[in-house]
């Protein structure tokens, strides 16, 4: 907080030279995340954290809703889908281990469909063991007042070809990414809510984390733009280094990367840490 | 002919809204049980395929007056009721709650005023007692839903992209994220495009070329979402003439690698005969908890809000 606070506005692009970027240049890219990306908009936040640097309206950006099927431990590995994006630096690097995959929800979702079977959804945590707090929500139930829904499609424990219904219980994500003013970089932040619709704790949300990044790479941190408990997010330590290779390994091919692409880039390599949150980005972009 | 049936929401709450509660709860409201208005969201971007239930969402933006809404995420309108004792919570008379709310929409529909104002026909009330020292908020929702005249049925079920064209699928998407984004507006069938306006326009365009267009948050094959519910009721009641043979657009936009795609949405056509309504119908719209019976949820915050326990944890 300290050093955010001291840390000056960078002003000048040093975008080739080092992979940071200014706000202008975070605003630019994200215009064309959202331009190109539809599930992406601008968010404002709340009243109370706005940052002077950045456009009122134009603060964060934020996709809600993404599926996540399964947790990290239920992928297949699968070699041949994987690509090692920085191959010299085999302990810190970027593993993309989605590279060649196309994904398709429906058959991701017959996958889910069957292990649902074997491994039934999790009891809600009750990490809580203090007596006092032990409250039994079954005394709350009513029962013979309320009017039943005759109209109401069943969408617990529907068995599937019963009266066509097919509901899965299936976690989502809500993604953030804000303008890091310390690490001059973008930085992702991901909030999750289980299959009933509560939030994940952070012990459930290292699930849908790579083994290899769950405990160094995401930290629980307050968010710069909402109120709330402190949410997770993928350290930004790492993204001017990581995209300043890429920018090399560009160059060496004879391309160019402009810094509006900053974000559709940056969403390609965090992709490693969540492989299973399946948000959309678009352009196929060759490394 | 097949019984009209619907996807319930269900309610999302994201930790920003506990936050924000707690402020105004002690700072605003205080000892005051009267309700609060409060906005939620839904989106009909879902995946196709009923993976994932409907949801409407409050969030740490809840409090506002006006929140951001975009192309493929709605607001709704609500109101949170806080009691200050967990036993006034669960005396609530919960049959009387829910019909107070539903009787604020049977007032619009038959004072003919939802016609312009549609929105108002979605809502949703929470009951909740909130106990600020251990951090647990008991809540449960309702989504007020009026009953349907069980004579009104479905007559055919299609695909978006059965009855609309692919230039008219590519004109409505295009049309939608430059939208003014209503949950409710009609769509009319052009030759190559198609054409959004108001659904007050509804007694003056040629209905065989239009379709009611209503956002759609489910993704089940056959079944709509909540959305429709009272607007078919509503429409039984001031166009009963119109309704066997009306066309709706369960407008669902999903997104895959860039494009936003509306082709899976649900072209209902209804059917059967439309009864006289001339009084409130019965009423429904409690959500479950997560066993499947009437019964609030509990969030146990006290891990991620309680000084103490944060304390513990920075360690």
């Amino acid at each position: 907080k300290v050093a955010e606070f001291l840390t000056p506005v960078l002003k000048e692009s040093k975008f080739q030279e080092t992979g940071v970027i200014t706000p202008e240049e975070f605003i630019a890219a994200g215009d064309h995340l959202v331009h190109h990306c539809p599930s992406w908009q601008w968010a404002s936040g709340s009243s109370d954290c706005v940052r002077e640097y950045l456009p009122p309206d134009k603060q964060f950006l934020i996709t809600r809703n993404v599926p996540c099927y399964k947790r990290c431990r239920q992928m297949e590995y699968s070699g041949e889908l994987e690509k090692v994006l920085d191959s010299e630096d085999p302990e810190g690097g970027w593993v993309d281990t989605h590279h060649f995959q196309e994904t398709d929800p429906t058959s991701l979702a017959n996958i889910v469909k069957d292990m649902v079977l074997e491994e039934p959804v999790g009891e809600p945590e009750q990490s809580d063991s203090e007596a006092e707090e032990a409250v039994d929500m079954e005394d709350f139930v009513e029962s013979g007042m309320l009017e039943e829904d005759t109209a109401a499609v069943e969408t617990v424990q529907e068995e599937q070809g019963v009266s066509g219904g097919e509901i899965l219980s299936t976690r989502t994500y809500d993604l953030n990414i804000t303008y890091d003013k310390f690490y001059q970089t973008p930085r992702l932040w991901l909030f999750g809510y289980s299959e009933s619709r509560t939030a994940l704790s952070v012990d459930q949300m290292y699930e849908d984390f790579s083994a290899d990044h769950a405990n160094k790479t995401i930290t629980m941190e307050t968010h710069p733009h909402l109120p709330g408990p402190p949410q997770a997010s993928v350290h930004p330590c790492k993204h001017a280094s990581t995209m300043k290779k890429l920018l090399d390994q560009i160059a060496e091919g004879g391309g160019e990367l402009g810094v509006h692409q900053y974000l559709i880039i940056f969403l390609k390599f965090v992709q490693a840490i969540i492989p299973t949150i399946e948000y959309d980005f678009t352009q196929n972009f060759s490394l | 002919m097949e019984a009209l049936k619907f996807v319930p929401f269900s309610s999302s709450i994201h930790p920003g809204f506990w936050t924000e509660l707690t402020k105004v709860k002690l700072e605003v409201a205080g000892l005051n049980e009267e309700p609060v208005d409060i906005i939620g969201t839904f989106t009909n971007s879902d995946p196709p395929g009923g993976a994932l239930q409907p949801r409407l969402s409050v969030e740490w933006n809840a409090f506002d007056k006006e929140i951001e809404t975009n192309w493929n995420n709605f607001s709704v309108k609500g109101t949170v009721t806080v009691k200050n004792t967990i036993e006034a919570f669960k005396s609530e008379d919960k049959a009387g709650f829910i019909q107070k709310e539903a009787a604020k929409i049977w007032n619009k529909i038959s004072d003919g005023s939802w016609v312009d104002n549609p929105e108002e026909l979605n809502s949703f009330s929470v009951l909740m007692f909130a106990d600020l020292k251990k951090f647990m908020f008991y809540y449960w929702f309702s989504f007020p839903a009026l009953n349907i005249p069980s004579s009104v049925v479905v007559a055919n079920c299609q695909e978006g992209k059965d009855v609309l064209s692919n230039n008219q699928l590519e004109s409505l998407t295009r049309a939608l994220r430059g939208g003014d984004n209503s949950v409710y507006s009609l769509l009319m069938l052009e030759e190559k495009s198609v054409k959004i306006v108001p659904l007050s326009q509804l007694g003056a365009v040629d209905l065989s070329t239009t379709l009611v267009c209503v956002a759609d948050p489910a993704s089940m094959a056959k079944h709509p979402g909540w959305t429709l519910r009272n607007l078919v009721v509503a429409l039984c009641h001031q166009f009963p003439s119109l309704v066997p043979g009306l066309r709706f657009l369960c407008l669902r936009a999903s997104v895959k690698d860039g494009q936003v795609l509306a082709g899976h949405s649900l072209v209902i056509t209804l059917g059967g005969e439309v009864p006289l309504l001339d009084t409130i119908p019965g009423v429904v719209g409690w959500e479950k908890n997560d066993k499947g019976q009437m019964g609030p949820k509990l969030a146990n915050m006290r891990s991620s809000m309680d000084p103490v326990k944060l304390a513990e944890g920075s360690v």
